[in-house]
């Protein structure tokens, strides 16, 4: 028999791949990550991103540390995945810019991972894919990113996005799911 | 300080086969395969050591996913015991500690070549199916550049031509298996060639399917509970295999997907597809709900219309007991 070995980096990839895989496939489910809060974010980053990517996120502690996984920092425009540490009118502008791929390659559009608060956020109502009936979220993004998602957001154009919860939970809403906004 | 205390542990394989840059990329796809159900995302393709053609593209996704705590199980044409399936589900166990089963209740990464089981799958499931043609339009338009255009503009008019011209030809539709399915109301898509039996299945499922091909390397998926609607008109509705009159010549199930095994004295025996789900009816030993019942109706009402045009016109005018909600 080969020896195969399981690097705890590599273990914690796989963990964090499989809960993103299923958050994606069932918009607004909890998915538990192994770490929480910015660690989580970062987790993500070591997970998905290498020298074939490039990123952009207004954290300079978090930009430093994607930076020495390989992938390329960039302008949000450019980016492939964006890295949002604090949820806050500041990050539209930011978002307004982020790519929603073409209608040839829609596949291009970025992932737009958001670590929320537990504050009170816009409440929602998730429909499409992945939902066996419409499910309320509330999450802790005011109302004002979701008006701004669904402005960019047109099927299958737009951006997906990952929310990460402080206490390490992520839940997806991909483009492909209809939010409203109550 | 010792060079052997400063060296990583000795591994003759990356984890799981595939190296960490491959994972990422396969894994970077995957995500957004499932964001945009049914659309086709190019990805790498590494070599794994089989040859293309032989399920390297549902391997690799097999590969990306699996951890130590899953347990796989791996068919061909419904059948655990074939050479490829034998040789897959070596493989994945042999590279990720994986424990393997035949049993389609315990297995929570099913890889298949042209099947999907019986037995209804569940939440925590995960079904990959490999793909030798991921591209549903290549039937009528040969260059797959022009094809992703058709995709981007939705333009699939040439597809429910070419079923018009098989009616008005021969009556009926010539495709049999990989019967094309329109996913989310946006993406045509090739459900690869799993019997148009199976193409139903993949229907507001609760499970995950993610389809592959290596050779043309292609990665799609359908989340569960999504809209899965086969190409058909409203008068000609989409039919699954007629094999009412089939039953298992050793066990007596009906209204499974059955394969034909011909006689030499040119009779021939019906054989229940999934071999696992025989295997369990045989010896008597509990089964999971399946997709079909016993009577041969599909667990969503209403899904498949009635066979015959007197049947259709009666649920017109009074309804059927299939229209009733489940």
């Amino acid at each position: 028999m080969p020896t195969i070995f399981l690097s705890p980096q590599e273990s914690q990839d796989h963990t964090v791949f499989r809960s993103l895989l299923r958050a994606m496939s069932r918009p607004g489910e909890a998915n538990p990550l192994p770490l929480g809060a910015k660690a989580a974010l970062q987790a993500i980053g070591q997970a998905l991103l290498d020298l074939e990517t490039r990123f952009y996120t207004p954290d300079p502690h978090l930009q430093q540390q994607f930076l020495r996984l390989g992938s390329r920092a960039s302008g949000p425009a450019e980016a492939d995945f964006l890295f949002f540490p604090e949820a806050d009118e500041r990050i539209w502008a930011d978002l307004v810019q982020a790519p929603i791929g073409s209608l040839l390659h829609p596949e291009t559009g970025a992932t737009v991972v958001v670590l929320t608060r537990p504050s009170p956020g816009a409440r929602l109502r998730l429909s499409g894919p992945g939902l066996a009936a419409p499910a309320p979220l509330e999450t802790g993004l005011p109302e004002g990113f979701w008006r701004l998602r669904n402005e960019r957001v047109s099927f299958p154009l737009g951006w997906d996005v990952l929310l990460v919860e402080p206490q390490g939970v992520c839940r997806a809403v991909p483009r492909s799911t209809t939010v409203e906004v109550a | 300080m010792r060079l052997a205390e400063l060296a990583h542990p000795r591994q003759d394989y990356a984890y799981a086969f595939l190296d960490a840059f491959a994972k990422r990329e396969l894994r970077r796809r995957l995500l957004k395969a499932v964001a945009i159900p049914g659309y086709q995302v190019p990805y790498a393709s590494r070599e794994v050591p089989l040859a293309r053609g032989w399920g390297t593209g549902g391997l690799q996704v097999t590969l990306a996913l699996v951890g130590p705590e899953d347990v796989v199980k791996v068919i061909d044409q419904g059948d655990d015991q074939s050479v490829n399936a034998a040789n897959l589900r070596r493989f994945i166990a042999r590279m990720s500690g994986a424990r393997t089963t035949t049993d389609t209740a315990l297995a929570t990464l099913i890889q298949s070549r042209h099947r999907i089981p019986e037995e209804m799958l569940g939440p925590v499931q995960i079904l990959v199916l490999q793909v030798p043609y991921p591209e549903p339009l290549a039937r009528v338009e040969p260059s797959f550049a022009r094809a992703r255009e058709l995709h981007a503009d939705a333009e699939y008019g040439q597809v429910w031509l070419g079923l018009y011209e098989d009616l008005v030809r021969y009556r009926t539709p010539t495709q049999g298996a990989d019967y094309p399915v329109l996913v989310h109301g946006r993406y045509l898509m090739a459900p690869s060639p799993i019997p148009r039996w199976d193409n139903p299945k993949l229907h507001q499922a609760q499970h995950l399917t993610l389809l592959s091909a290596g050779r043309e390397k292609r990665v799609y998926a359908v989340p569960p509970f999504t809209e899965v609607r086969p190409v058909e008109f409203s008068d000609v509705p989409f039919e699954v295999e007629d094999q009412r009159g089939w039953a298992d010549w050793q066990t007596g199930v009906r209204h499974k997907f059955m394969t034909e095994l011909p006689q030499a004295d040119g009779d021939c025996r019906y054989e229940l597809s999934d071999r696992d789900y025989a295997r369990k009816r045989a010896a008597g030993l509990p089964t999971q709900p399946t997709y079909y019942n016993e009577e041969g109706r599909f667990y969503h009402p209403g899904y498949l219309a009635p066979r015959t045009p007197a049947e259709r016109l009666e649920r017109l005018l009074h309804g059927s007991p299939d229209d009733l909600p489940a």
